[in-house]
């Protein structure tokens, strides 16, 4: 029969493996994976080439890192019809929001949708000097049909203004962002890489996590969803 | 609420017949009180009535434990250790307060109604563990809180500074929430040294209010010395020796003392009978023994 005393030694003394056994074995140990769930926290909704692009790794190393960030649970990868795409666990995304953000993810659609954030009233000719002149017809198509602007018939032009989904994402944006953290907190707790947050400049959270010696800094958006994508 | 023996001598009448079941005691001494004696008695004693002893150190390595143990008439202690009733948790203050915070909730509620003998030596470091004194409170009222729940719990504090002063933080947090504390004054620069003990509090008993003289002695641990009455000759020792085996054998069964409880008894009244040093008298402390185990006629 087990004993009560014997149960308690092992559980006391256990954390010490589980300790360095879960920090070691933490998705978070690796620099570049570490990159790669920034960009996804900043980048909702982001594609696994367009964070190739921007951190400037092949392809198939950001879908690696990519694919154990979701199985860690850290990240998560929306089943959106035939295109994969990634957003940090704990946000709680509607499938409309989902659909939205995955609109941005075409460089013409956000070159457009931030020159109309900047200019509301914006024409199609103004677009087409600012964007790809290619892909504007569809850019527009797609952001309109998703809520991202509205446009207005105004005599022979058509203007374009912010539309209904930017303001209801950028509201619920720091509610969302304040349960990711949340969890992420936890998580980061549970894998015993003993996180401690401070708030930086410019609605930055960063988080400091460590094990053994090494020591690393994660900085995750605290009030936009969309900022670092206009 | 059920009474059990503390396994020091003398020390029961003190406490309206022993300690709470359930309850937590809180043991405050300076270096060389008798904290670790004190806590190894206390299991012991539980051991020999066959309930499960769980010993949680945060200084001493478990085999120094034993060694003093069994200079203290605990001769079979290893044999505990065999047999998997009594268990040495070797930790650190923060490994253990880690365990506190992430684990103790689950484990409790997995062992709940358990009556085993905890003790944790010292509780000193576990306090220190936290920096915050409101962070050290919530941890030691939650420790506290959930291990009265498999067992009944017994905690040393090292009284640190002027001794009698309990001021210092880490003491007063552990004596607000234990339900029993019991001091142990110990004046080691005085000539001689000058042993005392008062039991603080005791909820939920009439407990004893003044100081009480107490002594260590080899083979028996940590006694409370009676009002002095005139020390027994040496002459006397053969007879009274020979009543106190007597005695032993006759009310052993009885008192459902196991073989093993027995012979470690003899082997105390061996350690007594040859007894020389200072001005314990071995009679007196005999005496304690056979009250400790109801054993009196």
């Amino acid at each position: 029969m087990r004993k009560l005393g014997q149960a308690l030694k092992q559980v006391v003394s256990e954390p010490v493996e589980t300790e360095r056994g879960a920090a070691a074995r933490s998705v978070l140990m690796n620099a570049n994976r570490r990159r790669v769930f920034e960009y996804v926290a900043w980048h909702p909704c982001c594609a696994a080439a367009e964070i190739a692009h921007a951190l400037d790794v092949s392809g198939p190393t950001a879908a690696w890192h990519l694919r154990k960030l979701a199985e860690a649970g850290y990240v998560v990868e929306p089943v959106l019809g035939r295109a994969r795409r990634y957003h940090v666990a704990g946000m709680a995304l509607e499938p409309n929001e989902l659909g939205g953000l995955a609109a941005l993810a075409d460089e013409t659609a956000r070159s457009a949708l931030a020159a109309i954030v900047q200019r509301p009233g914006v024409t199609t000719r103004d677009l087409a000097d600012r964007t790809d002149r290619a892909g504007l017809r569809r850019a527009v198509r797609t952001l309109a049909a998703a809520g991202w602007i509205s446009t207005v018939v105004d005599g022979r032009f058509r203007r374009y203004y912010p539309g209904p989904t930017l303001a209801a994402i950028e509201r619920s944006a720091p509610r969302r962002l304040r349960d990711f953290r949340r969890r992420l907190l936890r998580r980061l707790e549970r894998d015993w890489l003993a996180p401690e947050a401070r708030p930086a400049p410019g609605d930055v959270l960063e988080i400091d996590i460590r094990f053994g010696g090494v020591k690393a800094t994660l900085r995750v958006p605290t009030e936009s969803l969309l900022r670092s994508r206009l | 609420m059920r009474k059990i023996k503390s396994g020091v001598y003398g020390l029961n009448a003190l406490m309206d017949g022993g300690i709470n079941e359930h309850t937590t005691t809180v043991v405050i001494g300076s270096p060389g009180a008798g904290k670790t004696t004190f806590a190894t008695q206390y299991l012991r004693r539980g051991l020999e009535d066959g309930e499960d002893a769980v010993f949680i150190t945060l200084d001493e390595a478990p085999q120094e434990i034993i060694k003093n143990a069994k200079l203290m008439g605990w001769e079979d202690a290893e044999s505990y250790l065999e047999s998997g009733n009594l268990v040495f948790v070797d930790a650190g203050g923060k490994q253990f307060s880690n365990f506190i915070r992430r684990e103790l909730s689950d484990f409790v509620r997995e062992w709940e109604g358990h009556d085993a003998r905890i003790v944790i030596d010292p509780l000193t470091p576990v306090l220190w563990s936290v920096k915050e004194k409101y962070e050290q409170r919530e941890l030691v009222s939650f420790l506290l809180r959930q291990t009265r729940r498999i067992g009944t719990v017994l905690c040393t504090l090292e009284e640190h500074g002027v001794v009698g002063d309990l001021s210092a933080p880490e003491l007063i947090i552990p004596m607000y929430l234990g339900d029993n504390v019991i001091h142990l004054r110990y004046a080691s620069h005085e000539h001689p040294e000058k042993r005392e003990l008062k039991i603080i509090k005791c909820r939920n008993s009439k407990h004893s209010r003044s100081w009480h003289p107490y002594g260590i002695v080899k083979g028996a641990g940590l006694f409370v010395q009676r009002p002095k009455e005139p020390v027994a000759g040496r002459a006397n020792r053969g007879k009274v020796e020979a009543e106190v085996r007597a005695i032993l054998e006759k009310l052993a069964p009885e008192s459902k003392l196991n073989a093993k409880a027995l012979a470690s008894l003899h082997h105390t009244v061996d350690s007594l009978v040859a007894e020389t040093a200072g001005d314990v008298d071995p009679l007196e402390v005999l005496a304690l023994v056979l009250e400790e185990y109801g054993l009196e006629e």
